[in-house]
Protein backbone atom coordinates (compact mmCIF):
# COMPACT_ATOMS: atom_id res chain seq x y z
CA UNK A 1 0.00 0.00 0.00
CA UNK A 2 1.10 3.46 -0.89
CA UNK A 3 2.20 5.77 1.60
CA UNK A 4 -0.91 8.65 1.63
CA UNK A 5 1.83 11.66 2.77
CA UNK A 6 3.73 10.47 0.03
CA UNK A 7 2.08 13.09 -2.20
CA UNK A 8 2.26 15.72 0.41
CA UNK A 9 6.52 14.95 0.49
CA UNK A 10 6.90 15.36 -3.41
CA UNK A 11 5.14 18.60 -3.30
CA UNK A 12 7.74 20.03 -0.65
CA UNK A 13 10.13 19.38 -3.56
CA UNK A 14 8.56 22.13 -5.50
CA UNK A 15 10.86 24.63 -2.93
CA UNK A 16 13.85 23.83 -5.11
CA UNK A 17 12.54 25.80 -7.89
CA UNK A 18 14.34 28.91 -6.90
CA UNK A 19 14.97 31.85 -9.37
CA UNK A 20 18.43 32.60 -8.15
CA UNK A 21 20.09 35.12 -5.78
CA UNK A 22 20.82 37.41 -8.59
CA UNK A 23 17.14 37.58 -9.74
CA UNK A 24 16.46 39.18 -6.42
CA UNK A 25 18.64 41.77 -6.35
CA UNK A 26 17.90 42.40 -9.93
CA UNK A 27 14.31 42.83 -8.50
CA UNK A 28 15.11 45.34 -5.80
CA UNK A 29 16.40 47.23 -8.25
CA UNK A 30 13.59 47.47 -10.45
CA UNK A 31 10.91 47.98 -7.32
CA UNK A 32 13.37 50.56 -6.28
CA UNK A 33 13.56 52.10 -10.17
CA UNK A 34 9.47 51.97 -10.13
CA UNK A 35 9.13 53.61 -6.80
CA UNK A 36 11.13 56.70 -7.46
CA UNK A 37 9.34 57.06 -11.07
CA UNK A 38 6.00 56.78 -9.04
CA UNK A 39 7.15 59.60 -6.75
CA UNK A 40 8.55 61.86 -9.03
CA UNK A 41 4.85 61.26 -10.77
CA UNK A 42 3.18 62.29 -8.03
CA UNK A 43 2.59 66.20 -7.38
CA UNK A 44 4.01 67.56 -3.88
CA UNK A 45 0.51 68.54 -2.77
CA UNK A 46 -0.32 65.03 -2.97
CA UNK A 47 2.86 63.87 -1.25
CA UNK A 48 2.26 66.73 1.42
CA UNK A 49 -1.26 65.48 1.81
CA UNK A 50 -0.36 61.98 2.75
CA UNK A 51 2.61 63.06 5.36
CA UNK A 52 -0.48 65.38 7.06
CA UNK A 53 -3.01 62.28 7.38
CA UNK A 54 -0.25 59.65 8.48
CA UNK A 55 0.77 62.36 11.09
CA UNK A 56 -3.01 62.41 12.06
CA UNK A 57 -3.10 58.13 12.11
CA UNK A 58 -0.29 58.23 14.53
CA UNK A 59 -2.12 60.58 17.00
CA UNK A 60 -4.29 57.57 18.40
CA UNK A 61 -7.18 58.78 20.22
CA UNK A 62 -7.01 61.99 19.14
CA UNK A 63 -8.83 61.60 15.70
CA UNK A 64 -11.46 64.23 16.52
CA UNK A 65 -8.74 67.08 16.15
CA UNK A 66 -9.28 66.13 11.93
CA UNK A 67 -12.42 67.47 11.80
CA UNK A 68 -11.64 70.70 14.70
CA UNK A 69 -8.53 71.39 13.04
CA UNK A 70 -10.36 71.45 9.59
CA UNK A 71 -13.49 73.12 11.20
CA UNK A 72 -11.08 75.81 12.74
CA UNK A 73 -8.84 76.55 9.41
CA UNK A 74 -12.37 77.43 7.84
CA UNK A 75 -13.32 79.42 10.36
CA UNK A 76 -10.08 81.68 10.87
CA UNK A 77 -10.75 81.66 6.83
CA UNK A 78 -13.86 83.00 6.87
CA UNK A 79 -12.65 86.17 9.24
CA UNK A 80 -9.94 87.04 7.80
CA UNK A 81 -11.73 87.22 4.33
CA UNK A 82 -15.51 88.68 5.33
CA UNK A 83 -14.86 92.47 4.95
CA UNK A 84 -16.22 95.03 7.84
CA UNK A 85 -18.67 97.45 6.71
CA UNK A 86 -17.97 100.98 6.66
CA UNK A 87 -21.20 103.06 6.02
CA UNK A 88 -19.00 106.28 4.67
CA UNK A 89 -16.48 103.82 2.46
CA UNK A 90 -17.57 104.55 -0.94
CA UNK A 91 -16.38 100.91 -1.79
CA UNK A 92 -19.69 98.57 -0.52
CA UNK A 93 -18.55 94.77 0.17
CA UNK A 94 -20.08 92.79 -2.65
CA UNK A 95 -22.16 91.08 -0.42
CA UNK A 96 -23.83 93.90 0.86
CA UNK A 97 -24.58 95.46 -2.66
CA UNK A 98 -25.94 92.25 -4.06
CA UNK A 99 -28.26 91.82 -0.53
CA UNK A 100 -29.75 95.57 -1.37
CA UNK A 101 -30.23 94.98 -5.34
CA UNK A 102 -31.99 91.89 -5.33
CA UNK A 103 -35.48 92.65 -6.69
CA UNK A 104 -34.99 95.98 -6.20
CA UNK A 105 -35.42 95.99 -2.37
CA UNK A 106 -33.18 97.82 0.10
CA UNK A 107 -31.72 97.05 3.18
CA UNK A 108 -34.38 98.61 5.09
CA UNK A 109 -37.06 96.76 3.21
CA UNK A 110 -35.54 93.60 4.08
CA UNK A 111 -35.54 94.05 7.51
CA UNK A 112 -39.25 94.83 7.71
CA UNK A 113 -40.06 91.98 6.10
CA UNK A 114 -38.07 89.96 8.39
CA UNK A 115 -39.75 91.31 11.67
CA UNK A 116 -43.38 90.64 9.85
CA UNK A 117 -42.29 87.17 9.44
CA UNK A 118 -41.20 86.71 12.80
CA UNK A 119 -44.57 88.26 13.96
CA UNK A 120 -46.72 86.25 12.15
CA UNK A 121 -44.97 83.07 13.59
CA UNK A 122 -45.50 83.63 17.12
CA UNK A 123 -48.11 82.12 18.19
CA UNK A 124 -51.25 84.59 19.13
CA UNK A 125 -54.16 84.52 21.35
CA UNK A 126 -56.05 86.80 23.11
CA UNK A 127 -53.43 88.14 24.97
CA UNK A 128 -54.80 88.18 28.71
CA UNK A 129 -53.38 85.40 31.35
CA UNK A 130 -55.83 84.00 32.49
CA UNK A 131 -57.40 84.65 35.69
CA UNK A 132 -60.02 83.69 38.11
CA UNK A 133 -62.46 86.00 37.12
CA UNK A 134 -62.16 85.53 32.93
CA UNK A 135 -62.06 81.64 33.82
CA UNK A 136 -60.53 79.14 31.47
CA UNK A 137 -61.17 79.97 28.34
CA UNK A 138 -63.88 78.25 25.89
CA UNK A 139 -62.05 75.80 23.67
CA UNK A 140 -59.34 75.08 26.02
CA UNK A 141 -60.38 73.01 28.49
CA UNK A 142 -58.82 70.10 26.82
CA UNK A 143 -55.47 71.59 26.98
CA UNK A 144 -54.50 70.64 30.44
CA UNK A 145 -54.91 67.64 32.56
CA UNK A 146 -57.88 67.93 34.79
CA UNK A 147 -55.24 68.38 38.09
CA UNK A 148 -53.19 71.14 35.90
CA UNK A 149 -56.29 73.12 35.43
CA UNK A 150 -56.91 73.40 38.66
CA UNK A 151 -53.38 74.49 40.70
CA UNK A 152 -53.67 77.46 37.80
CA UNK A 153 -57.13 78.64 39.00
CA UNK A 154 -55.31 78.70 42.35
CA UNK A 155 -52.86 81.27 41.15
CA UNK B 1 12.66 29.88 2.26
CA UNK B 2 10.94 28.16 5.73
CA UNK B 3 12.35 24.42 4.84
CA UNK B 4 9.40 22.15 5.22
CA UNK B 5 10.62 19.52 7.42
CA UNK B 6 9.51 22.19 9.89
CA UNK B 7 6.03 21.45 9.69
CA UNK B 8 5.84 19.10 12.15
CA UNK B 9 7.32 21.50 14.73
CA UNK B 10 5.53 24.25 13.70
CA UNK B 11 2.13 22.44 13.70
CA UNK B 12 2.77 21.08 17.41
CA UNK B 13 3.92 24.38 18.44
CA UNK B 14 0.34 25.69 17.31
CA UNK B 15 -1.85 25.10 20.25
CA UNK B 16 0.94 26.79 22.37
CA UNK B 17 0.99 29.29 20.50
CA UNK B 18 -2.48 30.33 21.28
CA UNK B 19 -1.88 31.09 25.57
CA UNK B 20 1.31 32.94 24.39
CA UNK B 21 0.90 36.39 24.63
CA UNK B 22 0.90 38.71 21.42
CA UNK B 23 4.95 39.24 20.13
CA UNK B 24 5.69 42.51 18.93
CA UNK B 25 5.97 42.87 15.71
CA UNK B 26 9.59 42.39 14.48
CA UNK B 27 8.89 44.75 11.65
CA UNK B 28 7.40 47.72 13.43
CA UNK B 29 10.47 50.03 13.35
CA UNK B 30 10.42 49.36 10.02
CA UNK B 31 7.29 50.02 9.16
CA UNK B 32 7.18 52.98 11.18
CA UNK B 33 9.88 54.73 9.52
CA UNK B 34 8.25 53.72 5.93
CA UNK B 35 5.01 55.39 7.01
CA UNK B 36 6.94 58.50 7.89
CA UNK B 37 8.52 58.66 4.14
CA UNK B 38 11.64 57.09 4.70
CA UNK B 39 12.06 54.51 1.80
CA UNK B 40 15.18 52.68 2.56
CA UNK B 41 13.11 51.19 5.20
CA UNK B 42 10.54 50.08 3.11
CA UNK B 43 13.16 48.51 0.49
CA UNK B 44 14.41 46.89 3.80
CA UNK B 45 11.11 45.50 4.18
CA UNK B 46 11.16 44.24 0.40
CA UNK B 47 14.49 42.51 0.74
CA UNK B 48 13.27 41.11 3.55
CA UNK B 49 9.85 39.56 2.06
CA UNK B 50 11.08 38.98 -1.74
CA UNK B 51 11.90 35.43 -1.43
CA UNK B 52 8.81 34.13 0.99
CA UNK B 53 6.38 36.29 -1.38
CA UNK B 54 8.19 34.80 -4.37
CA UNK B 55 7.84 31.33 -3.26
CA UNK B 56 3.99 31.63 -2.60
CA UNK B 57 3.37 33.57 -5.88
CA UNK B 58 5.56 31.16 -7.79
CA UNK B 59 4.19 28.15 -6.84
CA UNK B 60 0.88 29.37 -7.11
CA UNK B 61 1.17 30.91 -10.97
CA UNK B 62 3.83 28.57 -11.77
CA UNK B 63 5.05 31.09 -14.38
CA UNK B 64 8.48 33.21 -13.40
CA UNK B 65 7.35 36.74 -15.52
CA UNK B 66 4.12 36.40 -14.38
CA UNK B 67 5.24 36.23 -10.90
CA UNK B 68 7.54 38.97 -10.78
CA UNK B 69 5.09 41.61 -12.12
CA UNK B 70 2.81 40.25 -9.41
CA UNK B 71 5.60 40.49 -6.95
CA UNK B 72 6.03 44.39 -8.35
CA UNK B 73 2.39 44.98 -7.82
CA UNK B 74 2.38 43.60 -4.28
CA UNK B 75 5.12 46.13 -3.25
CA UNK B 76 3.73 49.31 -5.22
CA UNK B 77 0.31 48.37 -3.31
CA UNK B 78 2.03 48.06 0.01
CA UNK B 79 3.74 50.71 -0.41
CA UNK B 80 0.69 52.62 -1.02
CA UNK B 81 -1.45 50.82 1.46
CA UNK B 82 0.72 51.29 4.50
CA UNK B 83 -0.87 54.13 5.93
CA UNK B 84 -3.91 52.66 6.20
CA UNK B 85 -2.08 49.69 7.90
CA UNK B 86 -2.93 49.89 11.67
CA UNK B 87 -0.73 47.33 13.10
CA UNK B 88 -3.72 44.77 14.13
CA UNK B 89 -2.02 41.85 12.68
CA UNK B 90 1.93 41.51 11.83
CA UNK B 91 3.23 43.42 9.03
CA UNK B 92 4.18 39.59 7.66
CA UNK B 93 0.51 38.46 8.01
CA UNK B 94 -0.76 41.74 6.15
CA UNK B 95 1.77 41.99 3.05
CA UNK B 96 0.81 38.08 2.89
CA UNK B 97 -2.87 38.71 2.14
CA UNK B 98 -2.23 41.28 -0.03
CA UNK B 99 0.30 38.71 -2.44
CA UNK B 100 -2.18 36.37 -1.63
CA UNK B 101 -5.51 37.95 -3.08
CA UNK B 102 -3.29 39.67 -5.94
CA UNK B 103 -2.19 36.27 -7.03
CA UNK B 104 -6.08 34.56 -6.72
CA UNK B 105 -7.29 38.12 -8.38
CA UNK B 106 -4.57 37.52 -11.25
CA UNK B 107 -5.56 33.57 -11.53
CA UNK B 108 -9.34 34.58 -11.88
CA UNK B 109 -8.67 36.69 -14.56
CA UNK B 110 -5.67 34.44 -16.33
CA UNK B 111 -8.55 31.37 -16.43
CA UNK B 112 -7.73 28.50 -18.11
CA UNK B 113 -4.92 30.08 -20.17
CA UNK B 114 -1.93 28.36 -17.80
CA UNK B 115 1.47 28.59 -19.52
CA UNK B 116 4.28 27.10 -17.49
CA UNK B 117 7.69 28.57 -16.88
CA UNK B 118 9.67 27.07 -14.32
CA UNK B 119 12.61 27.95 -12.41
CA UNK B 120 15.66 25.80 -12.88
CA UNK B 121 15.42 23.21 -10.06
CA UNK B 122 18.60 23.68 -7.87
CA UNK B 123 21.02 20.79 -7.80
CA UNK B 124 20.33 20.75 -3.78
CA UNK B 125 17.71 18.28 -4.11
CA UNK B 126 19.61 15.43 -5.33
CA UNK B 127 20.66 14.77 -1.74
CA UNK B 128 16.88 15.03 -0.38
CA UNK B 129 15.51 11.80 0.99
CA UNK B 130 12.11 12.45 -0.65
CA UNK B 131 13.97 13.06 -4.26
CA UNK B 132 16.21 9.75 -3.84
CA UNK B 133 12.89 8.09 -2.84
CA UNK B 134 10.88 9.12 -5.66
CA UNK B 135 13.72 8.87 -8.68
CA UNK B 136 15.27 5.85 -6.97
CA UNK B 137 13.09 3.04 -9.68
CA UNK B 138 12.76 5.24 -12.09
CA UNK B 139 14.86 6.65 -15.46
CA UNK B 140 18.87 6.41 -14.03
CA UNK B 141 19.28 9.37 -15.37
CA UNK B 142 19.11 11.85 -13.31
CA UNK B 143 18.83 14.90 -14.84
CA UNK B 144 15.80 13.73 -16.78
CA UNK B 145 13.96 12.83 -13.60
CA UNK B 146 14.33 15.83 -12.55
CA UNK B 147 12.95 18.14 -14.92
CA UNK B 148 10.40 15.34 -15.49
CA UNK B 149 9.45 15.24 -11.79
CA UNK B 150 9.27 19.17 -11.83
CA UNK B 151 6.85 18.80 -14.72
CA UNK B 152 4.07 16.63 -13.30
CA UNK B 153 4.68 18.45 -9.72
CA UNK B 154 3.44 22.08 -11.39
CA UNK B 155 0.91 20.12 -13.67
CA UNK B 156 -0.65 18.73 -10.07
CA UNK B 157 -0.55 21.55 -8.59
CA UNK B 158 -1.82 23.45 -11.66
CA UNK B 159 -5.01 20.78 -11.73
CA UNK B 160 -5.81 21.93 -7.98
CA UNK B 161 -8.14 25.02 -7.38
CA UNK B 162 -6.81 28.05 -6.77
CA UNK B 163 -7.93 28.14 -3.42
CA UNK B 164 -6.74 24.88 -2.61
CA UNK B 165 -3.64 25.60 -4.51
CA UNK B 166 -2.88 28.36 -2.09
CA UNK B 167 -3.18 26.48 1.00
CA UNK B 168 -0.73 23.44 -0.14
CA UNK B 169 1.71 25.95 -1.00
CA UNK B 170 1.59 27.50 2.89
CA UNK B 171 1.32 24.64 3.97
CA UNK B 172 3.27 22.33 2.58
CA UNK B 173 5.97 24.12 0.39
CA UNK B 174 6.38 27.12 2.28
CA UNK B 175 5.86 25.26 6.13
CA UNK B 176 3.73 27.56 7.55
CA UNK B 177 0.88 26.50 10.34
CA UNK B 178 -2.55 26.45 9.91
CA UNK B 179 -3.53 29.27 12.49
CA UNK B 180 -1.16 31.73 10.27
CA UNK B 181 -3.01 30.35 6.77
CA UNK B 182 -6.53 30.99 8.56
CA UNK B 183 -5.35 34.73 9.10
CA UNK B 184 -3.62 35.72 5.94
CA UNK B 185 -6.92 34.02 3.74
CA UNK B 186 -9.29 35.19 6.62
CA UNK B 187 -11.13 31.73 6.95
CA UNK B 188 -11.52 29.30 9.89
CA UNK B 189 -8.42 26.93 10.67
CA UNK B 190 -11.18 23.98 9.69
CA UNK B 191 -11.91 25.59 6.87
CA UNK B 192 -7.74 25.28 5.79
CA UNK B 193 -7.71 21.66 7.23
CA UNK B 194 -10.43 20.73 4.66
CA UNK B 195 -8.77 22.33 1.90
CA UNK B 196 -5.45 20.85 2.68
CA UNK B 197 -7.98 17.04 2.83
CA UNK B 198 -8.90 17.23 -0.16
CA UNK B 199 -6.27 18.73 -2.13
CA UNK B 200 -3.74 16.21 -0.87
CA UNK B 201 -6.23 13.38 -2.12
CA UNK B 202 -6.35 15.16 -5.34
CA UNK B 203 -2.70 14.93 -5.43
CA UNK B 204 -2.35 11.57 -4.23
CA UNK B 205 -3.90 10.63 -7.67
CA UNK B 206 -2.04 13.28 -9.89
CA UNK B 207 0.95 11.83 -8.63
CA UNK B 208 0.61 8.29 -8.43
CA UNK B 209 3.16 6.86 -10.50
CA UNK B 210 5.66 8.65 -8.30
CA UNK B 211 4.75 7.95 -4.76
CA UNK B 212 6.07 4.94 -2.97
Amino acid sequence: MKDPDSAQRLVRLKRYETPGEEYFSSFMDEFKDRQRSEMLRRSSLSILAERVSVWFDEMHGAKWLVPAGAAAAIGIGVLVNVPTVDKNSPVQPILTGYAGTVNGATDSDIEKKEQEAIQLALPKRNGQIPTLESGVPKGSSNLLPAGLRGSIREL
Amino acid sequence: MEPASTNSVSQSQESSDARKPRRVDPDLDLVQRSRQGETAAFDQLVEKYTPKLYGLVYHMTSNHEDTNDILQDVFAKAYRSLKRFRGKSAFYTWIYSIATNMTLNFLKKRNRRRTMSLNDVDLAIENDKDFIEATSKSDPVREANISELQERLNMAMQQLSDDHRAVVTMFDIQGMPHAEISKILGVSEGTIRSRLFYAHRQLQTYLDDFRK
